[in-house]
């Protein structure tokens, strides 16, 4: 296909497969060599480069979805100076606080930062070390690195906001034989049209998972509808007494939504500990209902919150409750011509307790080997309603029904925070490290209760 | 103190503006025109009996060249400490992901197609992946009883020792693997050149390796063989022994086809099959005073070698010389081994198991403590090397710097009124705690590895200067730091002095980038080089003011005779002037190497030590069994710190490595004999968030040996966080680790074996 992309304020147009990895378009086809590659899996952050002024990994995000946008790499932040370009303040930190050492992630690193000042022009120490938290280094011990951006940031960087934020707004223009295969439809009606004619094409949202896996060989396919150019899959709303969540929003708009960190804060929590920011810039809500693994950040904690899933296809919509959407590992109840078009969240009743833990194997861009949430709602002393869902524990995250029905209608006590502990624990069966993730289980459970008493 | 006008400055490093600007020329950044892609047929067992390498017919095969052992147009080993490791398997493979053939072909998705058409027919053997198993005997990986190399050490009357002793104190002590986890992958290319020759550029620690073991294997001329690292993302060792073995496939596929050749790795490739750190068990038994005085000392050290030799020798007598701790004992018996098995070769990372003995040794001092019901700083303290103190392989210590630094350290962290506070628990999830040790590092090669080495440094004078060595600046700083002690030597500013990356037709072998060697020895040598250009333009001027040699003086950067003098910029423009562009060459004199019998394993193992404290503070969640990093302070006695911003970045990156292999860098091997990570979310380092707080001092003691006095410091900082967080864990939670990585798994299980942590 044909691609038209703003890099760097100047619009190129390449010849690439749809489904190539932008971090191949910038360095082989428009030989940009700043962007490096680490790892291809959306796990280092050294090909991090700017998306319509957002932080993403360029190894996650296709061509297809890429064309008619506005890009920025390292490249990009140099200011032209007499006929070579001079680092700007932000690189020139990185140099002066000793903050450069092998240089390998060193440009992905100044993306992440330069990304991070954007949006907080005045970040501290942690905000700072969360915003870089998608970058590995493993030279500097990060010490350098941090001290370069709040050097950076106290000398009033960036002068200016970026200019490119977004693109002309260009399609891909397919050949005749693409044109028969991908697909970027600019409505809901038309993706579900093409989705009913092509009920096997694989729908593209982030693409995390599907860009690393077709690189392993692990996924190839042959037809594509990429979804993010369809409005009505966008968007976060309260309605009544729902919250609307169109499937394509990303990790990155719900931390970013005043709606959700006012009425919903545990979601914008479990959102901000899922990935890091390049990748919670992608990464969307309906991949992660869709991808219906155990492991899900925020299966768990939708299942806690009662969601449902509305589904549709070219035969209208339909809404599940997320435990009937769910139906195995990896496997939902999407038909062949349906897609998730959004996630139904029921506003938690005023009064009422939520709360999401995750614990990885490190601090951050971390897979989960335990995860709960869990909604409390009372009436007096007493536990009205308690919903409690756990995962990586089984092959899809679960609901503990009996852990539920044993507390509720309890007074929180000792004795409740214990009962409740002791009956998660024997309700789970976790296959791998059973009784360490038991443990693990049990003692949140206990820590949840007891911290209310 | 002496008054320095560039040592201890810290100017930008040279390399930062192309490196920021992403300018910076990586091996896959470097455009090769016409040049194909390598790639490898992969052992998929660890152990087999090759049947046939059978190509399929299906596949045009004259669209790429292929290379197996038999038809390798060159000899079949990889040069390294033994010549065992075979560039291609002949008969057997003895690790999962060994080569066995070589593809190259016009691009990548030719090479792949071609790669899925090759079926390596393979009679599977029985295989061991640990030491105890391969020590049985069964399993036949090398030689004829799996045994890479055995040291011993015996010193003083340990038996009577031990019968004399309080208490005996005993453990056994286990690390894991560890990857080096450069965020560059390998990479590597070669270019046939009109005339015969080969250009070999890539990413690499050791240019001078890499010409060896091609001149080596392809019997082709040294001046025939011109290697050049490009810039290269991180090497910490594991960019020292594997681009040999990427040069010489590049080559022969470069020789075969006629055309230029690169293998780039993929992160998983990377993973799955290059050296890491190599596993370790050890058992230690003390015989100690009721006062902490530990007066016998028994260590047996085994290391997990994996399938052939690659460093594994020079490892191992790396460990022997660092596993008894910066302590005083007089009567000690060590006794190691390196055992092959069916795991990819281990090899070199950054410590060269120092790190792995030095863990045993600390946590054994806790334990000492925790048998007498002593503090573990006292316990140290009571043992602590000083100086005029002799190590066991019979090395009679100066420039001792432990007990001071260890002091310092406990005084800056607060250590003794934390650990009391810490071990009466707390309320609630978090448990903090903190744990402290010291160690210390040899700077440069074990042993006369220096004296036999014969580092060459060159300084070119054309009109500039430019300063001609084979050390590659993989991150640490070394074209940096080594104009600066040139500048200093001559009375220039850093930026007078080009160091341009090594390019083995142009620089001399000034050695491999290794072994904490860089800035103390080739720095020396730098300076040795210096004094040979003073010379050089003193009798250059002597003659030209017909004056004795003896008669112009050489201070304050300036030579001067009575009646002028010169800027040593103006003495070269003159020199150069009058007689053309020269050259002068600085090697190592021979007594700034150290002196070892090695069949005795006796004598001076290196010249100078350096010295490193840390104390730890951790938050252990005891609901998660997560250990947070908190806090680390790290006194380093390093000799002299030459560019001191770079000197606090080395600490602190070397820590958090060792910081993350003591409870997150989790690596196994499986069943079928692969690396538990073939990606990054299954081999974990330390984010941003999971780094704790640095406090770094650093201390400056002179040695006689390096530049201006600098101490080996590239692996120092990894040889003590490990067992200092375990420590901390330990005042935490009260559970003794000795096993790292201490995941939360295993932390957990600790725990419960305890009883919980409620105390």
């Amino acid at each position: 296909m044909k691609m038209t992309v703003t890099v760097n304020g100047r619009k190129r147009t390449v010849d690439v497969a749809p489904l190539a990895r932008l971090l191949d378009v910038l360095r082989d086809g428009l030989a940009l060599k700043g962007t490096k590659e680490g790892c291809g899996d959306g796990e280092c952050g050294a090909c991090a480069i700017l998306l319509d002024g957002l932080l993403v990994n360029a190894c996650c995000v296709p061509a297809i979805q890429a064309t008619g946008r506005a890009v920025v790499t390292i490249e990009g932040l140099a200011e032209a100076g007499e006929g070579r370009p001079e680092p700007d303040r932000l690189q020139q930190a990185f140099v002066d606080e000793g903050a450069v050492h092998c240089g390998f992630c060193t440009p992905g690193m100044i993306m992440a930062s330069r990304a991070l000042l954007e949006e907080r022009p005045h970040p501290s120490e942690s905000e700072i070390r969360v915003g870089l938290s998608g970058s590995l280094c493993r030279c500097t011990g990060y010490g350098t690195i941090v001290a370069a951006v709040a050097k950076a940031a106290g000398e009033g960087y960036p002068e200016r906001p970026l200019p490119w934020k977004s693109g002309g707004g260009e399609r891909p223009l397919f050949s005749p034989d693409e044109a028969e295969r991908f697909f970027v439809p600019e409505s809901l009606d038309e993706a579900l049209a093409i989705l009913h004619r092509h009920p096997d094409a694989t729908v593209l949202a982030g693409t995390t998972d599907l860009l690393p896996d077709m690189k392993k060989g692990r996924a190839a396919p042959e037809r594509a509808i990429d979804l993010l150019r369809v409005p009505e899959l966008k968007g976060i709303a309260c309605d009544g007494s729902v919250i609307r969540i169109g499937a394509c929003t990303t990790n990155g708009e719900i931390i970013r939504s005043p709606l959700l960190r006012e009425r919903l804060p545990v979601l914008v929590d479990a959102a901000s500990h899922s990935g890091a920011p390049a990748i919670q810039n992608r990464a969307t809500l309906g991949g992660n209902v869709a991808n219906a693994s155990g492991a899900a950040d925020h299966l768990v904690l939708l299942l806690a919150l009662g969601a449902s899933v509305t589904v549709a296809s070219v035969r209208g919509e339909r809404t599940l409750p997320l435990e009937d959407f769910v139906v195995a590992y990896r496997k939902t109840a999407c038909e062949p011509g349906e897609l998730i078009r959004e996630i139904v969240i029921p506003l938690p009743p005023e009064g009422s307790l939520q709360k999401w833990i995750k614990r990885g194997s490190r601090q951050a861009l971390t897979l989960s080997r335990v995860s709960l949430a869990f909604h409390l709602e009372r009436e007096g002393e007493r536990i009205k309603v308690f919903r409690l869902a756990a995962g990586s524990m089984s092959p899809v995250p679960l609901r503990l029904t009996e852990t539920e029905r044993a507390v509720t209608g309890r007074t929180i006590t000792v004795e409740t925070a214990r009962l409740a502990a002791e009956t998660a624990r024997s309700e789970i069966h976790p296959r791998k490290s059973p009784d360490y993730r038991r443990a693990i289980t049990a003692n949140l459970v206990r820590r949840f209760f007891e911290e209310l008493i | 103190m002496p008054q320095f006008n560039v040592i201890g400055t810290s100017p930008p490093r040279l390399d930062g503006r192309e490196k920021v600007l992403g300018q910076a020329p990586f091996i896959a950044d470097v455009p090769i025109p016409g040049c194909w892609v390598g790639g490898v047929v992969a052992s998929p067992v660890p152990h087999g009996r090759i049947r046939a390498i059978v190509r399929d017919p299906a596949f045009d095969w004259s669209r790429v060249v292929f290379v197996d052992a038999a038809s390798l147009p060159c000899r079949n080993f990889v040069h390294m400490v033994r010549d065992d490791f075979p560039i291609l398997a002949e008969e057997k493979v003895t690790f999962v992901t060994q080569a066995v053939a070589l593809v190259a072909g016009p691009d990548r998705a030719t090479v792949d197609e071609a790669l899925r058409h090759v079926t390596v027919d393979i009679e599977p053997l029985p295989a061991v992946f640990s030491v105890d198993e391969a020590l049985k005997g069964e399993v036949v990986v090398w030689g004829e009883d799996n045994v890479i190399d055995e040291y011993r050490i015996d010193r003083g009357d340990v038996k009577k020792a031990f019968a004399e002793a309080d208490l005996v104190v005993e453990g056994d002590y286990a690390t894991g693997l560890h990857e080096q986890l450069y965020l560059e992958n390998q990479g590597m290319a070669a270019i046939p050149r009109d005339d015969g020759s080969l250009e070999i550029v890539g990413s690499m620690q050791c240019p001078y390796y890499v010409q060896g073991a091609l001149e080596q294997a392809l019997g082709l001329a040294p001046e025939r063989l011109r290697v050049k690292p490009c810039v290269t993302g991180g090497g910490f060792g594991g960019k020292e022994d594997y681009p040999s073995v990427l040069a010489l496939w590049t080559a022969v596929l470069a020789l075969k086809s006629g055309r230029p050749v690169r293998i780039l790795y993929e992160r998983g490739q990377d993973l799955q099959s290059t050296p890491k750190r190599h596993p370790s068990t050890t058992r230690i038994r003390t015989a100690v005073r009721r006062d902490g005085t530990i007066t016998g000392l028994e260590i047996e050290l085994r290391f997990n070698g994996g399938a052939f030799t690659t460093l594994s020798r020079v490892v191992q007598q790396r460990g022997m010389l660092h596993c008894q701790g910066a302590y005083r004992i007089a009567n000690v018996a060590i006794h190691s081994l390196t055992v092959a098995t069916n795991m990819v070769p281990s090899g070199a990372y950054r410590g060269f198991g120092a790190p792995q003995g030095l863990f045993a040794i600390e946590r054994h001092m806790d334990r000492i403590a925790r048998e007498l019901a002593l503090d573990p700083l006292d316990v140290r303290l009571k043992n602590i090397v000083d100086e005029g103190d002799t190590f066991p392989c019979g090395q009679k210590l100066k420039g001792v710097f432990a007990r001071q630094v260890l002091e310092r350290a406990a005084e800056l962290s607060g250590y003794r009124k934390k650990r009391a506070l810490y071990a009466q628990g707390s309320e609630g999830p978090l448990r903090r705690g903190i744990g402290l040790s010291v160690a210390f590092h040899g700077g440069g090669f074990t042993g006369s590895g220096e004296a036999t080495m014969g580092t060459v440094v060159r300084i070119d004078y054309d009109g500039a200067f430019s300063l001609h060595v084979s050390s590659t600046d993989m991150g640490q700083g070394a074209l940096t730091v080594l104009p600066m002690i040139a500048a200093e030597a001559l009375g220039l500013r850093p930026d007078e002095i080009a160091a341009p990356r090594p390019d083995t037709a142009v620089c001399p072998n000034s050695g491999p980038t290794v072994a904490s060697r860089t800035t103390m020895y080739v720095g020396r040598v730098v300076t040795e080089a210096c004094k040979a250009l003073i010379d050089e333009l003193r009798t250059f001027l002597a003659y030209q003011e017909g004056i004795s040699p003896r008669a112009i003086a050489f201070t304050k950067g300036a030579l001067h005779c009575r009646s002028r003098s010169w800027t040593v910029a103006q003495a070269a423009r003159a020199r150069c002037d009058a007689q053309g562009p020269f050259s002068v060459e600085g090697r190592l004199p021979q007594e700034a190497a150290a002196c070892f019998n090695l069949d005795r394993f006796e004598g001076e193992a290196y010249r100078s030590y350096a010295w490193i404290a840390q104390a730890v503070e951790v938050a252990v969640n005891v609901d998660t069994y997560e250990v947070k990093p908190l806090e680390a302070t790290i006194v380093a006695e390093i000799g002299r710190a030459i560019h001191p911003v770079l000197v606090e970045g080395q600490i602190a990156g070397g820590f958090l490595q060792a910081l993350g292999w003591s409870h997150i860098e989790d690596l196994t091997v499986t069943p079928e004999g692969r690396f538990s990570a073939d990606q990054l979310n299954a081999y974990l380092i330390p984010t941003t968030l999971d780094t704790p707080q640095w406090h770094i001092d650093v201390m400056e003691e002179p040695c006689d040996v390096g530049a201006y006095g600098a101490k080996g410091l590239g692996e120092l900082p990894m040889n003590g966080a490990a067992p200092a967080a375990l420590s901390a864990v330990e005042n935490a939670t009260g559970v003794f680790g000795t096993e790292i990585p201490l995941t939360g798994e295993k932390l957990f299980r600790l725990i419960e074996a305890q009883g919980g942590t409620e105390r």
